[in-house]
């Protein structure tokens, strides 16, 4: 009944379906420290950018030392450690790569590094120029580019997203999303409910960066939201559904839009900007506090999970130990990253936690049922928020269309997974969508 | 822990998909009983005999249909099978078994698997089979009246046993009327039929020249809504189809814009389709226009007729909703119910179809091709939108 409300009242993005939580949701008002004096992985590449290494095996390190670099990335180590050398790992699921060994050392001197490429030197690739904000505030971006914060959005170092955004057309307007993805992937609330302050400053610090002229925090209508850093902040507070994928800010952007909270076609012209709370926390401790993101939290939830929650865990912390805490329940068939629609099954006994990494659902009962004849129930097509026809692109895909399927709308497909979750007959359309998106990129030209 | 590098699950969604095609037909088929319960209510054992022969053949069609292609799907055997329910539904039940067994072998056989079998039907497979039992057994299929059990003879009474000589509804109120001495019930005329006769028999000139004959010549609407009137199996208790209709808009097999445009087609047809064109009165006047008659409520009783009496109510909340036939989009399946509901009531006041409505449905899945590609959505035309790259 209250989501038939919820349906009647919320002014919504087209399409988009309500998802149940599976297992327990992890309460807000904790975030947990993970109890693990283990070695850490951490990894030596964030996406399909190899980090190179800035210290060399045997080193002594500290809390915060510049471990590794690219052009706009750097880690840093989470805690005092030996460099034990290297090993391979797993991150974003199932994409291996290098991570340095980290093996824990409690009381150890720091070594001043022989070849220093530290912080004091302008990252590789900075743009042409000098941008306006970097002009007139030279430490705060210093900050922000020194402290390595990934935009998990764009899959790119926040520094090189704010240099992309100040090439386009002016940014009228920041958003935070608040709203979870999946109910139990409520990592945003949580720590919208333990550092409030935090994040509305961070919305407040880009705002002032990009120049933008609004800031809003979308956030679900069924969260007890403390608003009075909104009004310091001059931050406005939007209630939105729980729809999913809501937590998408190409959703958020179309909601926002049709319950006239931006302008019309800002999201059109691409002059409203989302970000994640993560990430503007992770800004407000760079900027004010200068903190460095040593620590992501993480959520562990699901039906596999005895102990579902939000963990402060450190990078490169192997998956294992945040399961093992959670209390995985030995019949549990598989771990998924990020998402239960969307996301990668990964091992767990390989992967760590990356720059990258937001949640990990442990699923007791993964069906994988052979796929069937399409059997026209026009529910991917209904509930679609991008409103395309998945099931026609699915028949493009498997007949080697690729361009009908490009005039046929395939690149607004946001992968929200709702057609191959809602489809009767199993079908996997999302995939055969990635794969035609694939092939596009590669320069296919395939056309039946 | 588990060790997900030895299992096959590469593919997301890892969620338990909600509905499956399988348990979509089992639910429909464990529904649709209802009607059929009504139907042995009503019309005796005989229609048990009816609806179990015809399941039954339709089972043993898509059993060895399966066989012979050596390709079994989940939730086949179980659409099949409410193909041959829904078959039975639509055929009264004093009929044959060799109709019957046609009628279910036609769907299977002819409406479903000769176009590739589940998901790959043009027209609706029961649909197809009752118009082949129509066209070779014209004759037993084409009757104006039908038999109909007396209150005091229902479940058990032979509905063979009926008093044969015709009976007006006039002298007949099923709620109030027993049985007469030594049969079962009465041989009575379809209200349809009646609604048919209405302008070919009289010219409708007035409310009260209408009123009278709805009087005299068709039962209360109670009748029609609670399923005491001659006719299908399953197609007269207008009432248990409407709840169906929206237990299958709940549970979302049915798109509620659907069955609303087809009602809604249907009553304007009602509304404005002449009574008697053609035919020339003393005064010169041909026909008559029904929302030109006075009385409001003479012709809101007219509508109700068209709408509860027939097998409208099954063609609307049932039929016209079967997912492989009807088209896939909203915009398409609006047009698709609205222009079902207007042609039956062009089929049943200017045509002599024995089954206007099913003939209607009939027509417009022939057109959901037609409608698909108009109303698909496109997407952004041309060259790729890099505005609309995925995000996170």
């Amino acid at each position: 009944m209250k989501i038939l409300l919820n349906r009647q009242i919320d002014r919504d993005f087209v399409g988009g379906i309500y998802l149940t939580a599976l297992g327990d949701l992890p309460a807000l008002e904790r975030i947990e420290p993970v109890d693990y004096e283990g070695p850490l992985l951490v990894p030596l590449q964030i996406g399909s950018v190899p980090l190179s290494m800035q210290v060399r095996t045997g080193q002594c390190v500290s809390r915060g030392d510049l471990l590794a670099r690219a052009a706009d990335y750097c880690l840093y180590a989470p805690r005092p450690a030996r460099i034990a050398g290297t090993q391979q790992v797993r991150t974003e699921g199932i994409r291996p790569c290098e991570a340095l060994v980290l093996d824990p050392l409690p009381d150890c001197q720091r070594f001043d590094q022989t070849d220093p490429a530290g912080p004091a030197d302008a990252p590789e690739g900075a743009a042409e120029g000098v941008f306006p904000a970097q002009a007139s505030h030279p430490a705060v971006w210093r900050q922000i580019e020194e402290a390595g914060i990934v935009s998990i959005e764009t899959a790119e170092g926040l520094g090189q997203r704010l240099r992309h955004l100040e090439q386009r057309e002016e940014i009228r307007t920041v958003i935070a999303n608040a709203t979870p993805l999946e109910p139990m992937l409520n990592a945003p609330l949580a720590l919208l409910h333990q550092w409030n302050e935090q994040v509305f400053a961070g919305l407040a610090i880009l705002k002032t960066w990009l120049a933008a002229q609004d800031a809003i925090l979308a956030y679900p209508h069924d969260f007890a939201l403390d608003t009075r850093p909104a009004h310091i902040w001059q931050v406005r507070c939007v209630p939105v559904s729980e729809k999913y994928p809501q937590g998408r800010a190409g959703s958020v952007l179309r909601t926002l839009e049709k319950m006239k909270q931006l302008p019309q076609r800002q999201r059109r012209k691409r002059s409203a900007v989302v970000f994640s709370i993560q990430l503007l926390r992770q800004v407000e401790r760079a900027v004010l506090a200068g903190q460095k993101p040593l620590e992501r939290v993480v959520t562990v939830c699901g039906d596999g999970v005895a102990h579902p929650g939000h963990f402060l865990a450190p990078l490169g912390l192997p998956v294992g130990v945040l399961l093992r805490q959670a209390g995985i329940h030995p019949d549990t068939q598989c771990v998924v990253e990020d998402s239960s629609l969307t996301g990668s099954a990964i091992d767990p006994d390989a992967a760590v936690v990356g720059p990258c990494t937001e949640a990990l659902i442990a699923i007791r009962r993964a069906r994988q049922d052979p796929c069937q004849p399409c059997i026209r129930c026009g529910w991917c097509i209904d509930d679609c928020p991008a409103q395309i026809d998945p099931v026609r692109l699915l028949h493009w895909a498997q007949t080697g269309q690729y361009q009908r399927a490009r005039r046929g709308g395939v690149h607004a497909c946001i992968e929200c997974g709702i057609c191959s979750y809602i489809c009767p007959s199993r079908l996997r359309i999302m995939e055969h969508i990635q794969m035609i998106k694939r092939k596009l990129r590669e320069g296919q030209r395939s056309d039946a | 822990m588990p060790n997900t590098a030895s299992k096959r699950y590469v593919a997301p969604p890892f969620r338990v998909v909600p509905e499956s095609a399988r348990r979509i037909y089992r639910t429909q088929l464990a529904v649709l009983a209802l009607p059929a319960a009504a139907g042995i209510v009503f019309f005796g054992y005989q229609a048990a005999k009816v609806i179990l022969v015809a399941v039954l053949s339709a089972g043993l069609m898509e059993f060895l249909l399966v066989k012979a292609r050596r390709r079994r799907l989940a939730g086949s055997l179980s659409h099949s099978v409410m193909m041959g329910l829904l078959v039975a539904l639509m055929l009264p039940a004093d009929m044959r078994g060799d109709v019957v067994i046609v009628a279910a072998v036609s769907a299977v056989l002819l409406g479903k698997h000769l176009f590739g079998g589940l998901g790959q039907s043009i027209w609706h497979p029961a649909l197809v089979g009752r118009l082949i039992a129509q066209m070779f057994y014209a004759d037993t299929l084409a009757a104006a009246r039908g038999p109909l059990l007396a209150r005091d003879q229902l479940v058990w009474g032979n509905i063979h046993q009926v008093w044969q000589p015709a009976k007006d509804w006039l002298r007949i109120d099923w709620f109030q009327t027993l049985s007469p001495t030594g049969y079962a019930g009465w041989l009575l005329t379809r209200p349809v039929e009646a609604l048919r006769q209405m302008g070919r028999q009289d010219i409708i000139h007035s409310s009260e020249q209408m009123a009278g004959y709805l009087l005299d010549r068709l039962p209360s609407l109670g009748h029609c809504l609670l399923g005491a009137v001659p006719g299908g199996v399953g197609e007269t208790c207008s009432v248990l189809l409407i709840v169906i209709g929206l237990y299958f808009i709940y549970r979302g097999y049915l798109p509620w814009k659907l069955p609303v445009m087809f009602l809604a087609g249907a009553l304007l047809g009602a509304l404005i389709l002449p009574i008697g064109a053609g035919r020339l009165a003393p005064d010169g006047s041909t026909y008559t226009f029904p929302f030109l008659l006075a009385d409001s409520a003479v012709l809101l009783t007219y509508i109700n007729y068209h709408l509860f009496g027939g097998g409208l109510m099954l063609g609307a909340w049932v039929l016209a909703g079967e997912m492989s036939c009807r088209p896939i989009t909203g915009q398409g399946q609006i047009i698709f119910g609205f222009a079902a509901g207007v042609l039956t009531m062009v089929f049943r006041l200017f045509t002599s179809m024995a089954i206007p409505c099913y003939a209607a449905i009939l027509v417009m899945n022939s057109l959901t091709g037609v409608l698909d590609r108009l109303t698909r959505p496109r997407g952004p035309a041309g060259r790729p939108d890099r505005r609309w790259e995925p995000d996170r």
